[in-house]
């Protein structure tokens, strides 16, 4: 089967993308409280239906997008509150496992509230479906608002943690969490808000997706593995490999869909992951020395 | 602080189960009861080897559901294609899960924690979807259990055999808890450098606690398979591997017995109320989020949770006596 390079590498970026930024909010937390969070995924599925229903109440759709947002924030700091933190007297495996419970009542809440079967969800400019020409691949417009929103996020995100004085905190919190006990930082408080921004994050992708998997839930735990799968092989520390990461995940997913079929990219795709795990656990990018599990 | 209560000796708790079990056999006619009843204990023996290897020896895993499947899917190939008996197959299929099991554990040496916990998930996945991909339709047609002419298989006696399973297993594991062999798998979870310090092999126990929980996943898989009478992918997914590490954290870590009555309160619950079918996984969710916010103990700590203001009250008594 010969494989269409120039349509893989639309596909590819444009889900890979989107792997790296819920990799990206995995990292946020896991770098700030060494928590691994499995809500993300749900998240990430439930966003485009609460953006369609503020829509269809009459909400305009950027204010959607920003309520949308802003209350998953409040949500994700919500849950670390009462749901992960509390958990951490069983060790680090006890936040693993309350975001489990997080992510069923998530997506149980959807299917009771939106019911289980996913909506159309229009691109934000364009027809449905509508695509163009580049690199040689059709590409759909909303490729485009994804991959612009994504780096937008991103790169604001990566400024915030670099030139203010919160992201120093945060970065400090990472790299000691003792050290930044000592310089006057709460590092529950920096943990609480890691999940809220990557909540916040995830939410933006979750919406920018929409238009390309429709709003719903079915693909909850295929983007959250994938970009488990993407953080690990980045390796978990490492903001820019968290990013490449993803954006390696999208790619390599869309060669075993062309190349293979559906059924079997998703067969090799956790093999790899597994693999990846057990031959390099701290990624190809990640600091020695920083195992917090 | 315990001296003030007795302690409960551990053949308590497989007596009690055991007699309970009994009077639920014989008093009990409804199929559909009995077929809950041994459903819960179909999964509690799954369930007690994954609280051996997450509470007491520390490793987590997230793709039992796999190894289940590996000795159902085993079962049914050799029972319903290859013709050979439950009994054999079962044997076959549930040494099957536990190389598979072994071999999880052997590669999982150098890694811990969330590490561990995403390597099994990514197992647990990677075996559903193989199974969805070669065998999407999956097996029909396995034989109920029969031991040469004396058949087990009627919803009454099939009970009582997945019972029986059951009550082994946790008198197995009571004992091997309080065995050198369990003490040095706790003292591996607590602090594996000084557990090698005082000479315990760590690679060692690593391995063969993983062996014994896929060992009891691959029973429980080969009762599921008799007991479904069909074999697919889906009754093996990742859903089944969190539940069993819902039934284990309800449960109590570490505690066999807790396990069982995880397994029986994650089946039963759902029935008290039926017409809230909707609301069960959301339920699922929520009693997981509360059990770890305000009872990390589990179930298995009601009984000491209880007895701490009694034994408080006792104390207070002789102090001032």
């Amino acid at each position: 089967m010969s494989v269409d390079y120039p349509q893989v590498l639309a596909t590819g970026l444009t889900y890979g993308v989107i792997f790296a930024l819920v990799a990206l909010g995995y990292h946020l937390i896991y770098v700030s409280s060494g928590m691994l969070n499995f809500a993300l995924g749900e998240q990430l599925a439930v966003a485009g239906l609460v953006v369609l229903s503020l829509m269809s109440a009459g909400v305009p759709f950027v204010l959607a997008l920003i309520v949308a947002v802003l209350a998953a924030a409040a949500f994700g700091a919500g849950y670390e509150r009462f749901a992960l933190r509390p958990a951490l007297r069983m060790g680090l495996v006890g936040p693993l496992i309350a975001s489990v419970g997080v992510a069923i009542v998530i997506g149980q809440a959807r299917v009771l509230i939106w019911g289980p079967n996913p909506r159309p969800f229009a691109p934000f400019t364009g027809a449905p479906n509508e695509s163009v020409g580049f690199l040689g691949g059709r590409w759909p417009i909303q490729s485009f608002w994804i991959i612009g929103l994504a780096a937008v996020s991103a790169a604001a995100l990566l400024l915030f943690l670099r030139y203010t004085w919160y992201g120093r905190a945060w970065r400090a919190t990472a790299q000691s969490p003792v050290g930044a006990r000592l310089s006057g930082i709460d590092p529950s408080v920096v943990s609480m808000s890691a999940v809220s921004v990557a909540s916040a994050l995830v939410t933006i992708a979750g919406v920018a997706i929409a238009p390309i998997v429709l709003a719903g839930g079915f693909y909850a735990l295929d983007f959250g593995v994938r970009a488990f799968a993407a953080a690990i092989i980045g390796g978990f520390t490492s903001t820019t490999g968290v990013l490449l990461g993803g954006l390696f995940i999208g790619l390599l997913d869309a060669w075993l869909v062309a190349a293979l079929s559906a059924a079997w990219s998703d067969v090799v795709l956790y093999a790899v992951l597994a693999l990846a795990l057990l031959v390099r656990p701290r990624g190809f990018l990640g600091r020695e020395g920083v195992s917090r599990a | 602080m315990s001296r003030f209560l007795p302690k409960i000796p551990p053949w308590v708790s497989p007596v009690v189960i055991g007699l309970l079990v009994l009077l639920f056999a014989f008093t009990q006619d409804s199929f559909y009861r009995l077929q809950l009843g041994t459903l819960s204990g179909i999964y509690a023996v799954a369930a007690i080897g994954l609280t051996l290897l997450f509470g007491a020896a520390g490793q987590i895993s997230l793709g039992q559901a796999g190894l289940l499947g590996i000795a159902a899917f085993g079962t049914a190939y050799l029972t319903v294609d290859r013709g050979l008996g439950p009994v054999l197959s079962g044997v076959v299929s549930i040494a099957a899960a536990t190389v598979v099991g072994l071999l999880l554990g052997w590669s999982a040496l150098r890694i811990t924690g969330h590490y561990l916990a995403l390597v099994t998930l990514a197992f647990g996945l990677c075996f559903t979807e193989l199974g969805r991909t070669v065998l999407p339709e999956g097996w029909y047609g396995v034989p109920p259990l029969a031991i040469g002419s004396l058949d087990l298989g009627d919803p009454q006696r099939f009970f009582v055999v997945v019972w029986v399973f059951v009550v082994l297993t946790l008198v197995a594991s009571s004992l091997l808890v309080r065995s050198r062999f369990g003490r040095s798998i706790a003292a591996l979870r607590d602090d594996p450098v000084a557990a090698s310090a005082c000479g315990v092999n760590l690679a060692r126990t690593k391995v063969a606690v993983f062996g014994i929980a896929s060992a009891l996943a691959g029973v429980s898989g080969w009762l599921f398979a008799m007991y479904q009478g069909s074999v697919t992918e889906t009754s093996f997914s990742f859903t089944l591997s969190f539940n069993l590490l819902i039934m284990v954290v309800i449960g109590g870590l570490g505690s066999p017995t807790g396990a069982v009555a995880g397994a029986v309160f994650l089946v039963l619950a759902p029935e008290l109320g039926r017409s809230y079918e909707q609301y069960r996984l959301l339920s699922y969710g929520l009693i997981l989020i509360l059990v770890l916010a305000l009872l990390p103990g589990g179930l298995a700590s009601i009984g000491r949770l209880i007895a701490k203001p009694l034994r408080r009250r006792r104390a207070g008594v002789e102090e001032t006596a």
